[in-house]
């Protein structure tokens, strides 16, 4: 499997490591219902049968965290952008 | 027992040992080496990230201190400055370089006084061993190190790699049609030496110990 | 001999002897091994698998079911090697498999008189019979008769490599359609790779006798490959195959460098495996000939039609002196005609049809071959092929022949389409299964496509060279299609002789008869999946390339529900096999891995260190002296030093993270459980790191060097963990945080210097006028120092091993120098280098945790580190650590244990049970992670996790090992065991 990488360009997957679904964001701490958001952030996942996209770490190039255009059923990739901000991501 | 490819990936002992570098000297096919790489540890290097927000002071900072445009990609640009022996900045990253001079004087000390308020700048001398390739059969040998298209069309000279072989990480710097320079950590370089004469075994290889080389 | 007087692509004037069965034999540069043993008239070349039966050469390709041998001896013998792609080589050295004591006379083909045991299902039926049965008598028998040849005698003494290639087209076959694809793309401007298995290309034009603009076939094959080498942008190669499609345009292929040698050359691969990434690829694979099932068909000397014709025209080798074809297609009749045309006699010519195309009818009629049209073979007889009867309607012809060529049609190569999950489609007019839905990028070209006609093929490569161009970005070259026949490849669809006498094998190599298909169709296991399953069809090395087809229309005649209903079982990597040790490459024996070498490493082997491998580090475990009798004297002596004087010890594997930025102390707030943004400057501490889900990720000191620069330090295992980690939580979480991140693993060499005399050790290293004073450097204080005379250096007063301690960190490349400089300046205190057995011990002693409690199970409350946690803030992993799961008083939690009786050893891995209750799981209270000996105690001390640990201090309980016999009582204690003060750290 090839990943575009914005920075390096195209790579083998295996120089990526996986985190999984890019969509849930960290909740607030201090809001209420705290506990039930942080368990919904850390275990619950959809299983989508379909594009995905999925947070990696290029771990052997530019060590940026990407958002991974992936779709589950064929593996196709079509496209990766930084994980952060386009506003914080550095020139 | 003869020197092949087999028992420098297999055998305990001679010539090659596991935990030790390649020795200096020609390896494999006898006759003109079609790989020769030169092992450097005299050379500076230092890190230079960003800081937020910095991105066009930086930029500036570096033109009007070192004359060096910052690669914002995968590339390599010569900078002037630090005392006079010049440098050149690898992109590696977002707002990320390397940096490295041919000379091992305080490459970090001097940066970080130029570029130090809107970067920072970590001295990483010690933290790299350099192998400056060359010869006939080099393009050869690195389609057996790393999995990136280095055609002249896709990856000409300037280019750099920030990539890994063989589960070390490897960074790769293309400094003309001919030569290319590989970086790999300091505690691989025994490991690394041993891929690289096993994979080039077959067209001649010379090591040569380089200015510096502390080991082998 | 049978090799014919001309004609041939071997070079007559290189012969080449080999051996087979330790017989002498001669063959020709060019020849495979299969050719020259037809052509020295073996025909006998091994037995099959299950009944022994006695086999010959059926194939002239890759897709050979029978003649498999070993190939070469010793630690170089490769098993089923296919007699039908080995080149011949000098000294080539083959032997049969499966037969015992001979291939001539072989005892176990007894298998033959019980074969009704070993029919479809034999294995599953087995396994219901008493199980002493099949332990005692069924799995020796089955192990000594069955099995595939023998493995190698020794390590392979060959290397084997791994290289990558790029390319914008990749053609896979250079066979007429591969090559006017690559040729197409390549004068588009494309960048391509040629990739065909055989040593020579061409395909079917070397085995075929067309004429190609005025030119045979194999000269144009020779004229194109020419033309292509001599372009930079074309990259031909050859004994190379493209074995599996992988994701993204990514496909395997193994180049066999030195297969068509001895051995190989001096410093080259024995094979090398291809990764090549290609935006383009063209399948041009070609068909595999499918036989016809009929009693007797696994006779040596019944071959495929297409076979005997590439043995004559190919090799000059006459598979038969008599021969006769069977045949429900019109492609065999040109293989009688070309086989006639090479001087083989051709007896009949048997067509399952009874109608038959004049212009065939002429043909035959011209060379004098008798045709028995809607005739099929009704038996075979003789050790090797001697007579076949052809039944025609009411009457059944003897003929006496010595070989029978056999057609049932064409079977495209689409092995490789359906590696993405595509599934073939069965197409009825040329009863055969082609491409269904494709991989991204891959096209398909020629008979692989199921287009069999040359100037098809032809037709076909070049729009798919075009379309791959176009598709890269390159605009087609304008091609004149070489002028070829449109042959015909009528067929009548025709799979199995009902009734004709003997044993009627669809794969021969895993000995399935129509017999067993009819018995799965019988007991209900008619699915393909589960035909393959229960008779083992196709599932032998060959993956059934020549048998899934027929097998699974015997099915589909035996259900009536046809073939398209019945589908077919779809194709895996590899097409054809592929060594471990290719895919193994460099990374065997020592080099499985790399191994990093800390910057002492030189010194410490000098110290005649013994080391282990700590991840990818190797440390020094210990240093044994001269009169030690094992590694526990070694260990016990290095502490004893440590404690008593000063021992010295390369830390350097830990990982070190340097932080800097304005927000850097808000950022370790967020990340530790406790909190840094206070920390003073040239001041360290200790931390624990959390996963969000509220489990222990990592601990270590993190020092302050300055108002916006900290450095952190991560345990050796979890260092690249940790700097990911950071990195997530500073691009994902926090981008707004000003930080910077830098790993100076590489770039610090760091000693720890521990023991009563420490401090003096140390000042004899810094450069002068350095104070290391205890008020100057108190403990948990951060010096940035100089020491060997002028080397950067960072001194933190800090200890692992509970005593007076301190780190030295200098550049990397110095650090063999300072652990010299430390040895002269300790000499006076008898300075012991110690490894990380006793680091263990000293940690074990002191009741630190370590990897061995950072389970990824443990909660900082589990390990004691509960109150460390700050509640003024938040950090990663906080909310979740306060489920009440994770803070139930119930869990087990850190405690030391200590042997009731002191002279017993304990271990870790036993599990906490009640004294004098049960030992099972519902008694288990937990189990202990660490151990050691301890010298300053004299006894075996134990770190454990034990329900309600903290609080049951004196109480006693079991540590139970059932796995090694040993059930100690053992008192629970304090899980520090010395100095629980802390005094001598702040000596
Ligand atoms: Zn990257």
């Amino acid at each position: 499997m090839r990943i575009p990488c914005p920075y390096c360009g195209p790579r083998d997957s295996s120089e990526f490591s996986y985190l999984g679904d890019a969509a849930p964001t960290r909740p607030d701490p201090a809001a209420p219902g705290a506990e039930d958001a942080f368990f919904d952030y850390v275990y619950l996942r959809d299983n989508p049968a379909g594009p995905l996209e999925e947070l990696w770490f290029h771990a052997s190039g530019c060590r940026q965290w990407l958002k991974v255009l992936r779709d589950t059923r064929t593996h196709l990739i079509s496209g990766a952008v930084f994980a952060r901000p386009k506003a914080e991501v550095a020139r | 027992m003869a020197e092949t490819a087999a028992n420098i990936m297999n055998v305990t002992d001679k010539p090659f040992v596991w935990t030790r570098p390649v020795a200096p000297g020609l390896h494999g096919t006898p006759g003109a080496p079609g790989v020769t790489a030169l092992w450097r540890e005299n050379l500076a290097f230092a890190t230079l990230t960003v800081r937020r927000g910095q991105e066009a002071a930086l930029a500036l900072a570096a033109a009007r201190e070192h004359a060096v445009s910052l690669p914002d990609g995968p590339f390599a640009a010569q900078g002037k400055g630090h005392q006079g022996k010049g440098f050149v900045c690898f992109g590696t990253g977002p707002g990320r370089w390397l940096a490295c001079s041919e000379e091992a004087t305080d490459l970090a000390g001097d940066l970080a006084a130029t570029l130090g308020s809107t970067a920072t700048v970590t001295a990483q001398d010690d933290a790299y061993v350099a192998f400056d390739l060359s010869g006939p059969c080099v393009p050869e040998l690195l389609a057996k190190l790393v999995a990136i298209d280095l055609d002249p069309t896709v990856f000409p000279a300037g280019s750099v790699a920030v990539t890994s072989t063989a589960h070390m990480g490897l960074m790769l710097w293309k400094l003309d049609a001919d030569r290319v320079r590989l970086l790999v950590g300091t505690s691989l370089a025994a490991s690394f030496s041993r891929t690289l004469a096993a994979s080039a075994l077959e067209y001649g290889f010379r090591l040569e110990a380089g200015r510096g080389t502390g080991r082998g | 001999m049978s090799r014919l007087a001309t004609g041939g692509l071997i070079d007559r004037s290189r012969p080449l002897a080999f051996t087979f069965d330790g017989r002498r034999y001669t063959g020709f540069a060019g020849d495979t091994l299969a050719s020259a043993l037809l052509a020295n008239d073996v025909k006998l070349v091994g037995r099959s698998f299950k009944y022994h039966r006695p086999r010959g050469i059926v194939s002239a390709g890759p897709e050979e079911p029978n003649a498999l041998v070993e190939l070469r001896s010793g630690a170089r013998r490769e098993p089923n090697s296919r007699a039908t792609v080995t080149e011949l080589y000098e000294g080539l050295e083959a032997t049969s498999q499966n037969r015992w004591p001979s291939l001539d006379l072989d005892i176990l083909s007894v298998n033959r008189l019980v074969a009704p045991f070993l029919g479809a299902g034999f294995y599953y039926k087995t396994f219901m019979w008493p199980s002493s049965f099949w332990e005692k008598l069924y799995e020796p028998f089955i192990r000594r008769a069955a099995g595939l040849g023998r493995a190698a005698e020794g390590d392979d003494p060959d290397h084997y490599e791994k290289a990558n290639a790029f390319c914008d087209v990749l053609v896979i076959g250079a066979g007429p359609a591969g090559l006017m694809a690559a040729k197409t793309a390549a004068l588009a401007g494309a960048r391509v790779i040629l990739a065909d298995e055989d040593a020579l290309p061409g395909g079917r034009l070397n085995a075929e006798t067309h004429e190609i603009d005025g030119a045979p076939g194999h000269a144009f094959a020779a004229a194109t490959i020419a033309e292509l080498g001599a372009l930079p942008n074309v990259r031909i190669m050859t004994r190379t195959s493209v074995f599996g499609v992988y994701d993204g345009g990514t496909y395997g292929a193994l180049e066999r460098v030195s297969d068509h040698l001895r051995e190989p050359l001096p410093f080259q691969p024995r094979q090398r495996l291809w990764r090549i990434v290609a935006r383009r690829a063209v399948l041009a694979a070609g068909a595999i000939e499918r036989p016809i099932v009929f009693g007797g068909n696994d006779r040596p000397g019944v071959m495929a039609a297409g076979a005997v014709e590439t043995y004559a025209n190919r090799y000059g080798v006459a598979a038969a002196k008599r021969l006769a074809v069977f045949a429900n297609n019109d492609g065999a009749w040109r293989s009688a005609f070309a086989a006639r045309a090479a001087g083989i006699e051709v007896a009949a010519i048997a067509d399952v049809r009874p109608t038959i195309a004049p212009a065939l009818l002429e043909r035959a009629k011209a060379l004098g071959i008798r045709v028995i049209a809607g005739g099929v073979v009704a038996g075979t007889a003789g050790k090797t092929l001697a007579r076949i009867d052809i039944a025609s309607g009411s009457r059944t012809d003897r003929i006496a022949v010595d070989g029978l060529a056999v057609s049932g049609g064409w079977s495209p190569n689409v092995h490789l389409t359906c590696h993405h999950g595509g599934r073939p489609v069965w197409r009825e007019d040329i009863a055969a299964f082609v491409p269904g839905a494709l991989p991204p990028g891959l096209s398909v070209a020629g008979a692989a496509g199921g287009t069999f006609s040359l100037a098809g093929a032809f037709r076909e490569g070049f729009e798919a060279g075009a379309a791959a161009a176009r598709d890269t970005g390159f605009a087609a070259p304008a091609l004149d299609a070489p002028r070829a026949e449109d042959e015909s490849v009528a067929l009548a669809a025709f799979w199995h002789v009902a009734g004709s006498r003997g044993p009627a094998f669809v794969d021969p190599q895993n000995d399935v008869t129509a017999k067993d298909v009819a018995i799965a169709h019988k007991e209900g296991f008619r699915s393909v999946e589960l035909l393959k399953r229960y008779t083992t069809l196709g599932m032998a090395t060959d993956q059934g390339k020549t048998s899934n087809v027929t097998g699974l229309a015997i099915m589909a005649e035996l259900t009536g529900a046809g073939i398209e209903a019945t589908g077919t079982t779809i194709f895996r990597p590899p097409f054809t096999p592929v060594a471990i040790g290719a895919l193994a490459g460099h990374h065997r024996g020592t080099e499985f891995r790399p191994v990093r070498l800390t910057p002492t490493h030189g010194w410490a082997d000098e110290q005649g260190a013994v080391f282990i491998e700590t991840g990818a580090w190797l440390r020094a475990q210990y240093f044994p002296r001269a009169g030690e009798s094992d590694w526990l004297e070694s260990v016990n002596r290095e502490v004893k030093a440590v404690r008593s004087g000063v021992g010295m010890i390369d830390v350097s594997t830990f990982g070190k993270i340097d932080l800097q930025g304005p927000d850097a102390g808000v950022f370790l707030d967020r990340v530790y459980i406790n909190t840094f943004s206070t920390l003073a400057i040239s001041k360290a501490r200790y931390g624990v790191m959390l996963r969000e889900d509220g489990m222990v990720m990592d601990d270590g000191t993190t020092a302050r060097l300055g108002e916006q620069h900290y450095v952190m330090t991560t345990t050796t295992a979890n260092a690249a963990k940790v700097f990911q980690h950071l990195e997530f939580c500073l691009q994902v979480l926090w981008p707004e945080l000003d930080v910077q991140l830098a790993s100076i693993s590489e770039q610090w060499a760091q000693i720890a210097i521990a023991g009563p005399r420490a401090r003096e050790v140390l000042v004899g290293v810094v450069d002068p006028g350095t104070d290391v004073s205890d008020s100057a450097l108190p403990f948990m204080g951060v010096a940035e120092a100089r020491v060997l005379g002028g080397v950067k250096a960072r001194i933190f007063r800090v200890s692992f091993s509970g005593e007076l301690g301190y780190e030295i960190a200098v550049p990397a490349r110095r650090g063999e120098d300072l652990a010299r400089a430390l040895m002269a300046a300790g000499a006076p205190f008898d300075i012991t280098p110690y490894g990380v057995e006793a680091l263990g011990v000293m940690r074990i002693e002191k009741g630190h945790v370590s990897g061995n409690e950072l389970s990824g199970q443990t909660t900082a409350g589990d390990l004691g580190l509960g109150r460390m946690a700050s509640t003024k803030k938040d950090y990663v992993g906080r909310i979740m650590a306060a489920r009440p799961g994770l803070t139930d008083p119930e869990r087990p939690s850190l405690a030391g244990f200590r042997p009731v009786n002191p002279a017993e050893r304990l271990r870790a891995g036993a599990h906490f049970v009640p004294v004098g209750g049960p030992a099972d799981a519902a008694h288990d209270q937990g189990y202990m992670t660490s151990v050691a000996y301890s010298p300053n105690l004299g006894h075996w001390i134990g770190l454990g996790l034990i329900r309600r640990g903290q609080e049951r201090i004196g109480e006693k309980v079991r540590a139970h090992d059932p796995v090694r016999g040993g059930d100690v009582e053992v008192e629970i204690c304090a899980p520090c065991f010395l100095d629980p003060k802390g005094e001598r750290l702040r000596g």
